[in-house]
């Protein structure tokens, strides 16, 4: 999740946009970037990641994705209809949990 | 171009807050950097991947040595020329004319250590804050290293012997 989460860069579009603020910079304004970013990071991959697959996604970069990258680590390597609503659900159910999780148990954030 | 700039003005969380307006052109170069070193590298990549993958740890390996240095390291040039040996030359390679995919690693390698030394300087030069130098230097390491070892990790959950995991190690 750590690295597939890097194909969007929200954290360090952010950074640059600090660049601009007076020193010093706020206390904690680095800190909470860091772990804000890391949720909108997984969800907006997550979420780009299944609107490309799979009729749109390029043959070749269509397993460096997500979305099959959760079916291959959760549902073995058998093969899957990846169209189903019901697996697309559960990976939003993970999604948002991770998420939820991240925010609430990990960062404390709300 | 143009309107890719424009793009860039609209993806701003600071509008609301005191900022310093002579560096808004520096952001936009960083955020363009940032956006096209994602793009080149993950299309090279998908051309040639030990290739590639082994190039971008160089750059990899560079940004973890000037971590945190306050300034511009005296060995930056040494670095770029260093660096620069490990791009394979374009031109003919004694089977016929140039075809395109012997054009595409010699330039695309060179336009990624270009933009990502381009990153270095200005991220150098115009951010004053320690920590935020060193965070968006990180940054750009962690995306780097980022788009080369997913790739190697899903190749090696496709081998037949890789284990199934759970979504909590997931």
């Amino acid at each position: 999740m750590r690295l597939k989460r890097k194909k969007l860069n929200y954290k360090m579009l952010i950074l640059t946009d600090c660049i601009a603020l007076e020193e010093p910079l706020p206390e904690g304004l680095l800190d909470f970037v860091q772990k804000m970013s890391e949720v909108y990071e997984v969800r907006g991959v997550a979420y780009k990641d299944l609107q490309l697959t799979p009729e749109v996604v390029l043959p070749k970069m269509g397993i460096n994705n997500l979305y099959r990258f959760w079916l291959i680590y959760t549902r073995g390597k058998k093969a899957v209809d990846e169209t189903s609503p019901y697996l697309r659900t559960e990976f939003f159910r993970f999604i948002e949990d991770h998420c939820t999780e991240l925010m609430e148990k990990k960062y404390h954030l709300r | 171009m143009t309107s890719f700039m424009g793009l860039l003005q609209t993806i701003s969380y600071t509008r609301k807050i005191p900022i310093k307006k002579d560096l808004i052109m520096t952001q936009y170069r960083l955020k363009l950097l940032t956006t096209l070193t994602n793009v080149i590298t993950t299309h090279l990549m998908e051309f040639n991947e030990a290739a590639t993958s082994a190039f971008v740890m160089r750059l990899v390996s560079y940004l973890d040595e000037i971590q945190g240095a306050a300034t511009l390291p005296t060995q930056h040039d040494t670095a770029h020329f260093e660096i620069r040996e490990h791009i394979p030359e374009a031109g003919p390679n004694g089977s016929g004319p140039d075809k395109l995919e012997d054009l595409v690693l010699p330039y695309g390698f060179s336009l990624l250590q270009e933009m990502v030394f381009n990153l270095i300087v200005y991220c150098q030069a115009d951010v004053q804050s320690t920590q935020l130098r060193k965070a968006i230097l990180q940054e750009i390491r962690e995306i780097l290293n980022a788009l080369v070892e997913s790739k190697k990790m899903i190749d090696e959950a496709m081998l037949p012997e890789a284990p199934a995991v759970s979504e909590q190690q997931l």
